[in-house]
């Protein structure tokens, strides 16, 4: 194997310190209004994040709120009995009314002489 | 501490000016190196690493593996430079070895002597394929190693070292004892 290296100096660049420096400059020169852009692009996304972020975090306290509330609502109302119920307790019918009002009925006449014969003495 | 080329493509990306002037400085011999081997021609290769190096800034995002950016942006430098070659042979109607001939022209400010020794090397360049010229140059140049060289290239080690070999030898038969005194 030939394994001595060759003298490519003469074809380094960097030998012209003057010319390598120049080349640097140029890229990065040129480069310029890109890492401008960049750089704006950066700040402007920045500020957002700054407004964003307690905005973001309030609403999601807000909403972690909401849904306790709404679960804490949906949980009481399974726990209050059927309103038919309630509003036959409230006004104090007898059963046989009862009967009809839950069954969306007229009262038959032999209704009306069950509930008179209940309120007899 | 010395950034790694991860946190300064991540400093790059945000705009930061010194951060991407440091992955110039770091990588442009490289890149350089890699240039030079594909268009043959110094000013050419100094303005394959311009492009290269502005395309990588704008394709930042691009970069998967910022702690691997040489890898990355040498692809770049190769593409760049076999666009360029491509578009001047269709341009000049010219062969690559033409170029070793106006290479010279770029050296006033260099001495005759180097400039000569850099125009001859550069002619015997050519008989050498790509691979070969950018073994040559990463290795003898650049110092890298043959891991390197063949991970670069993505090629076997053993293909790495076998192109290096054939590029000395041709060098050496083509520039002949001269050379070898330099040595």
């Amino acid at each position: 194997m030939d394994e001595h290296p060759i003298d490519l100096s003469p074809l380094d660049p960097a030998t012209d310190p003057v010319r390598w420096e120049r080349l640097i400059r140029a890229i990065t020169e040129a480069a310029a209004p890109e890492l401008a852009r960049r750089a704006a692009a950066r700040s402007v996304m920045a500020v957002l994040g700054d407004w964003l972020r307690p905005g973001l975090a309030a609403g999601f306290a807000l909403a972690v709120m909401t849904a306790l509330m709404l679960a804490l609502l949906g949980q009481g109302r399974e726990a209050v009995p059927p309103p038919m119920a309630g509003l036959e307790e409230a006004l104090e019918l007898s059963a046989p009314v009862s009967l009809w009002l839950t069954e969306q009925r007229a009262p038959t006449t032999s209704d009306l002489l069950l509930v008179l014969e209940g309120e007899a003495p | 501490m010395r950034d790694g080329d991860a946190r300064l493509v991540e400093r790059a990306r945000a705009g930061e000016a010194p951060a991407f002037e440091e992955l110039v400085r770091r990588h442009l011999r490289a890149a350089y190196a890699v240039a030079l081997a594909v268009v043959g021609e110094p000013a050419d290769a100094e303005d394959v690493c311009q492009d290269a190096f502005l395309t990588a800034l704008e394709r930042l995002e691009e970069c998967r593996r910022p702690d691997r950016f040489a890898a990355w942006l040498l692809q770049i430098v190769r593409n760049r430079a076999r666009n360029l070659r491509r578009a001047q042979a269709v341009r000049r109607g010219l062969p690559l070895e033409h170029a070793a001939q106006v290479a010279g022209r770029h050296d006033a400010a260099s001495g005759a002597e180097r400039a000569e020794l850099r125009s001859r090397l550069l002619a015997a360049m050519t008989e050498l394929s790509v691979p070969q010229r950018e073994a040559l140059l990463l290795h003898d140049l650049e110092g890298w190693r043959h891991k390197e060289i063949a991970a670069h290239l993505g090629v076997p080690e053993s293909t790495a070292r076998a192109y290096l070999f054939q590029a000395r030898r041709k060098l050496r038969a083509r520039l002949g004892a001269e050379l070898m005194e330099e040595n």
